[in-house]
């Protein structure tokens, strides 16, 4: 019967069950257990080399190899996709060094490994988000070198992000930024959300899911425990807002999802859809009446450019 | 001449070390995700008397040559060094306040919990975490929980445990970012307690 549960199959010859070592596993699940203990802060963990380049998610693969497991299934998206060349082959490493079921679906995965997007489909407990976190640091644009970021995140000094997000306001009018905008977490620890578009960033407060951190290149982990206060920077006179589109998306009709502007030709032609694959296929699988929208894209083009 | 075969008496360790630590970790994990909740290993382990299925297996996943353990009196036996130093190699000190990992058997000769490491003001990560067996997870006091993790708030009800232990902790909290991270295990269930939680006795 162990026989039968032993990692050791055909495929994964010559590697350890999900390609790490178990003494790196442990390592990584250590600063895991830091990391959820003290929401935000970024935890130092060995990063190892992996079979890709760094800026490929080997942040997040390290952190999904260790908490990964035969009962799981899982599922990778790269900006709301599954089809995308980073998503497929995260998902082919770990079926082919740990015989992992994968899924498209966001209501089957047990582990869900992200870059850059929340998925539009809500979390439930036990389900845990694994983000691919290309540069963990908030501060780093203020404070550049990590012996004074670390100073600022010990004494809660976070005057200077605050006046970033001002000088964009006395500039422009608004906060203008739209993706990896900064989040206080547990009202103590300032934590950048990784490059998901601000539009996710509410998705993060008081989640049921475990959300978890990894940055390879940068050698850190953090984390977000489930029902945690995950607040956005913002002012009083400028309250924090997400992106609003005055189009639905072509194919499913969503006016609440996240839109990607898609190019459809060389004369100015553009439709908006989904930018989460398995959210758009599933509403388009439960209603019908909408595949008159997704067969006239050239009808939202004469929307958008109205 | 004949040779006399030598036999060890350690306790075995997992039964599959890759997948019965990965099981057991992702119970650790929730613990730690989830404070409070009661959750119980789905493998089981036999550790040397008298940890029980639950502190061998936080043992197993956890520690390794990196890890500085300490020992509770009741625990500090040959059966158990021999074993985790067999199946961890965990280097051992007799200061608790040094060490990172810490385990417990008995929760009323435990000292201080002001004493043990909280980490660095600027390492907040670099604290003990401890693993105190206890008689009971459903039959003790009864305390309120809330924080990080909880939604509202949770009432476990640990045994074995006195006053002043919570009283200790509380103090350490006003340190956090620092702070004491701690696995309560009975059987072969764990219940988290990590420094985030506020806890009313």
């Amino acid at each position: 019967m162990i026989q039968v549960m032993s990692s050791n199959t055909e495929t994964s010859k010559g590697y350890n069950f999900a390609y790490l070592d178990e003494q790196t596993k442990r390592m990584i699940r250590r600063a895991l257990l830091k990391a959820l203990s003290i929401p935000g802060y970024q935890v130092p963990f060995g990063a190892r080399e992996m079979p890709l380049p760094c800026g490929w998610g080997t942040g997040g693969i390290q952190v999904t190899a260790s908490v990964i497991g035969p009962a799981d299934r899982l599922k990778v998206i790269d900006q709301g996709a599954d089809d995308t060349t980073n998503a497929i082959s995260i998902r082919r490493f770990f079926k082919k060094v740990a015989q992992i079921v994968t899924t498209e679906k966001v209501d089957e995965a047990t582990v869900i490994q992200t870059r850059h997007r929340v998925p539009e489909t809500a979390l439930i407990e036990g389900q845990i988000l694994v983000y691919q976190v290309p540069q963990p640091e908030p501060l780093r644009g203020i404070a550049p070198r990590q012996i004074e970021s670390r100073k600022l995140h010990a004494y809660a000094e976070y005057g200077a992000m605050q006046v970033t997000l001002y000088e964009d306001v006395a500039r422009f009018g608004y906060i203008a930024r739209i993706y990896e905008y900064p989040v206080m977490v547990n009202g103590r620890h300032l934590m950048s959300p990784s490059p998901i578009p601000k539009f996710d960033n509410p998705k993060m407060q008081n989640n049921p899911a475990i959300q978890l951190f990894g940055s390879g290149t940068e050698k850190r982990i953090y984390a977000v425990p489930p029902y945690t206060s995950v607040r956005s920077l913002d002012f009083d006179d400028h309250p924090f807002e997400v992106q609003k589109w005055k189009q639905s998306c072509a194919f499913c009709g969503s006016g609440t999802s996240y839109l990607d502007e898609v190019i459809t030709d060389d004369r100015g032609g553009r439709m908006f859809v989904c930018s989460d694959t398995d959210y758009c296929a599933k509403r388009r699988g439960a209603q019908p009446g909408t595949s008159e929208v997704a067969g006239s894209p050239a009808g939202a083009t004469a929307g958008s450019s109205s | 001449m004949t040779v006399v075969a030598a036999m060890s008496d350690i306790h075995s360790g997992f039964r599959d070390p890759v997948l019965d630590s990965q099981d057991a970790f992702r119970t650790v994990l929730s613990c730690n995700a989830y404070p409070g909740r009661t959750f119980t290993l789905s493998r089981s382990v036999d550790g040397p008397s008298p940890f029980c299925i639950a502190t061998a297996a936080l043992c197993l996943t956890l520690l390794d040559f990196e890890t500085l353990v300490w020992l509770e009196d009741e625990v500090r036996t040959d059966k158990i060094v021999d074993w985790l130093t067999f199946h961890c190699g965990s280097p051992l000190t007799k200061d608790h306040r040094e060490a990172q990992f810490a385990i417990v058997a008995n929760a009323q000769s435990i000292p201080s919990l002001l004493e043990f490491r909280t980490g660095e003001i600027e390492s907040p990560e670099l604290s003990s975490t401890l693993i105190v067996q206890v008689p009971s997870l459903v039959d003790g006091p009864v305390t309120r929980w809330s924080g990080p993790g909880i939604r509202d708030s949770i009432c476990p009800r640990i045994g074995g445990l006195s006053a002043q232990l919570w009283l200790d902790r509380e103090m350490t909290r006003e340190l956090y970012p620092r702070g004491l991270d701690v696995f309560f295990t009975s059987g072969s269930s764990i219940v988290g307690l990590p420094r985030t939680t506020n806890v009313e006795f």
